[in-house]
């Protein structure tokens, strides 16, 4: 059987189909475009955690240290060139934590802004030779950690100012949470006599946080694993080292998860002291430990330190 | 035929929904007037601290030692020392509303450094860090007499009270007490009725 259809009829045919089409390209053009999100690429683990609790889920924030790795003598790979030619802000440490300075060099051949976190943060200077070193483990102190975060909401709010209130008030909450881990901190380390106070580590990565703490800081190397001035392992310090042990009668000492601890265990057996464990330093900890974030990394440390030390 | 006479109005079906709908999201509801009539009479708002207010690195992004908002506006911030007992008034506050007005307050004790971390172990300021810590031993030898702690004693807070024209009693007010960061902060509520004496939903709460 044969259908035929009135002209009539291929008119509302025809007319529908319009109004099919009307009805898909208008819902399609009512659906949001995916937003392209901004890209901050951090050096170090701390920084990266301090720029996500920042920016939230507006920017994408990528860092290039894995954690438990080395900053000071860390080899810069091609997925990193990638990576920072993908960003729009660059966030290094600075002052030298990243050895030879890869952090500013992957930036600036990329012609891509760079920002150092501890600009701002009053330093501990190492050496007063020609040219002042300043210790770049800035963030043990939570106080200095404040800085690390304004740095931050003052680069991001330049690069997009139409969220700067948001960026601020992330930060203010986090601001107050630093605040918290600073007053625990100290409630929690006042169990630890004065002449208990020593902290002997792989290397001398927690002056800052010895200095507001009130710990003697003590270690086999110096400021940087790597051979800038002022770093390395010498005999000397290995030698005060032990000396430190016995004068203090300290009970135990400890590793770090981002530097070789060979040289630390060796010395706890000469002395006859414990590792009272590993704390976290240069690096934070992997996703999924404690150590993860910035604050979860110096809550496991000053428990650590507490029953080591106590 | 008759499977494009079905493809044919099946896309007339289609399209009429999707047609409908794209109408249907192009319709803006007109938005509800919640605008507020303003209150009646002249409001001041009275802050005393229990302690000094100090500048605090840890007070925000911009630091400050006392602050004071009330309907998005900061209305007092200071950055100086702010001595305790002294109380810091706020006259002829203006876009207070008839209904819910909700005011915020924030001191510093400044940051705990040096001074509180005594090397023998208790800081004179251990106070401030007492979070939920197990009770200290009294120090007492009679066990039947009541003494605080001096943890306690040496709470910090702020007093707030809202007062209306020339009235020597608060129309609101509320003590706020400090938080484990060592900080003192909160919401203080005033209620006024539309074109009636304005009332506390918050009077001596807390």
């Amino acid at each position: 059987m044969r259908c035929v259809l009135p002209i009539p009829c291929y008119c509302t045919v025809i007319a529908a189909a319009a109004v099919f089409l009307l009805g898909i390209v208008g819902n399609l053009h009512a659906q949001p475009s995916g937003e392209e999100k901004l890209v901050i690429v951090c050096s170090s683990t701390q920084v990266a955690d301090f720029a996500r609790q920042v920016v939230g889920d507006r920017w994408e924030v990528h860092g290039i240290l894995q954690p438990g790795v080395d900053p000071h003598i860390y080899q810069v790979k091609a997925a990193d060139v990638e990576l920072v030619a993908r960003a729009d802000l660059c966030l290094e440490n600075g002052w030298h934590l990243e050895g030879n300075d890869w952090m500013r060099k992957l930036a600036e051949n990329a012609g891509k802004p760079i920002v150092s976190c501890v600009e701002g943060v009053k330093p501990r200077v190492i050496e007063k030779g020609e040219e002042e070193v300043h210790d770049p483990h800035a963030w043990f102190s939570p106080l200095n950690a404040t800085v690390y975060v304004r740095n931050i909401v003052n680069a991001v709010s330049k690069l997009d100012p139409a969220h700067e209130s948001e960026y601020k008030s992330r930060a203010n909450l986090y601001i107050s949470e630093l605040g918290a881990l600073h007053n625990w901190i100290i409630r929690e380390l006042n169990a630890i006599p004065a002449n208990r106070r020593v902290l002997i580590t792989n290397h001398d990565a927690f002056g800052y946080f010895c200095d507001v703490y009130k710990f003697k800081a003590v270690s086999p190397t110096g400021w940087s694993t790597g051979q800038e001035i002022g770093a390395g392992s010498t005999a000397e310090r290995r030698a005060e080292v032990v000396k430190t042990i016995r004068e203090f009668g300290v009970r135990s000492i400890f590793v770090e998860t981002s530097v070789n601890d060979s040289m630390l265990t060796q010395i706890a057996k000469e002395s006859g002291v414990e590792i009272g464990g590993k704390l976290y330093s240069d690096a934070m900890g992997p996703q999924g430990s404690a150590g993860e974030t910035y604050i979860g990394m110096m809550r496991e440390n000053v428990l650590l330190i507490l029953e080591g030390l106590k | 035929m008759r499977v494009l006479m079905a493809v044919l109005f099946s896309v007339l079906l289609l399209g009429g929904i999707g047609a409908y709908i794209r109408f249907a999201d192009s319709i803006t509801p007109e938005p509800p007037d919640l605008s507020e009539p303003a209150a009646l009479g002249q409001y001041s708002i009275d802050v005393t601290l229990t302690f000094d207010a100090k500048l605090s690195l840890f007070s925000a992004v911009e630091p400050f030692s006392l602050q004071i908002r009330f309907r998005d506006r900061v209305i007092f911030e200071s950055h100086a020392t702010i001595k305790a007992g002294t109380p810091i008034r706020i006259e002829n506050l203006s876009d207070v509303k008839a209904g819910k007005n909700e005011f915020w307050v924030y001191a510093s004790p400044g940051d705990a450094g040096e001074e509180a971390l005594n090397p023998d172990g208790f800081g004179p300021d251990a106070s401030a860090f007492q979070g939920f810590a197990e009770p200290s031993e009294p120090e007492t030898e009679n066990e039947n007499s009541f003494q605080a702690t001096p943890q306690v004693a040496l709470a910090r807070a702020i007093r707030v009270r809202v007062f209306r024209d020339s009235d020597p009693v608060p129309v609101a007010e509320k003590t706020l007490w400090s938080d484990q960061s060592g900080a003192v902060q909160g919401a203080i509520d005033l209620f006024v009725e539309p074109s009636k004496s304005p009332q506390s939903d918050d009077k001596d709460t807390y």
